[in-house]
């Protein structure tokens, strides 16, 4: 009998996952035209490329983190995938500190520079989900 | 680039490249790309932002790290994956709070 409703349980709870997911997912459509600026940004794309440069620094850093103490193993095209992401990143970062302090007025080198670093990230990110990369126990 | 490749693309990976996983999982993870891709084909949004993306990475990797039918060494990687998935919302998150462009700094590359 426990069993039984314990299962239920289970397959009540997982469809719940997904139908949460898709809800929150309509909703941000729903908001899609609502975009709140950011404090100190100069303009709606500064403040864009600000979050894309903040997301990517965590994602890059946490992955390099975890390949440099062999949480992950990256074998050579992975690691390569990695620092080339770093390399993008980095030019990104560079273009963005430009734009934000007015050095330069190039939005279009500052949006293809987060371009490639948001392409190379999915390179990588894609790579690791791939069977060529294991974890560090093995 | 739209971003709501990235979770179609690494939803895509994870399905084709772990066939040990259960078809449950693999059942959650098609729902959700294939939510998100109408989501983004219905003409309601012209692009979900990258919160929506990385929310919906961390649903799928959090349902997929409880799967015991995931090997140890892929564990360690989908887990490193949802670390670096829950870094990137924080980073988000702390983002939409106010600029602070010292936070913004170029990372060493991996010797």
């Amino acid at each position: 009998m426990h069993h039984y409703q314990g299962r239920t349980r289970t397959r009540v709870r997982i469809p719940l996952v997904v139908a949460l997911l898709i809800l929150t997912l309509s909703s941000a459509a729903c908001h899609k035209n609502v975009i709140v600026p950011i404090p100190g940004q100069i303009n709606t794309f500064d403040g864009t490329s600000y979050r894309y440069l903040m997301d990517a620094q965590a994602a890059l850093n946490s992955v390099r983190d975890d390949a440099a103490n062999d949480k992950i193993k990256l074998d050579d095209t992975s690691k390569s995938l990695l620092n080339n992401a770093i390399a993008s990143y980095n030019v990104a970062q560079d273009a963005w500190h430009a734009y934000h302090s007015g050095a330069t007025i190039d939005t279009a080198g500052l949006q293809s520079a987060i371009s490639a670093m948001v392409r190379d990230v999915n390179n990588l990110i894609t790579r690791i989900a791939s069977s060529k990369v294991t974890g560090g126990g093995n | 680039m739209n971003l709501a490749l990235l979770l179609a693309s690494l939803a895509s990976a994870i399905i084709q490249d772990l066939p040990g996983i259960s078809s449950t999982i693999k059942q959650i993870i098609a729902d959700i790309a294939g939510s998100l891709r109408a989501v983004v084909g219905s003409g309601i949004v012209h692009q979900v932002t990258p919160l929506n993306v990385y929310m919906a990475l961390d649903g799928v990797l959090s349902q997929l790290i409880q799967d015991p039918n995931l090997p140890q060494a892929k564990l360690e990687v989908v887990a490193s994956l949802l670390d670096a998935v829950q870094a990137a919302i924080a980073a988000d998150k702390q983002a939409q709070e106010g600029m602070d462009p010292d936070k913004i700094k170029p990372i060493e590359p991996l010797p």
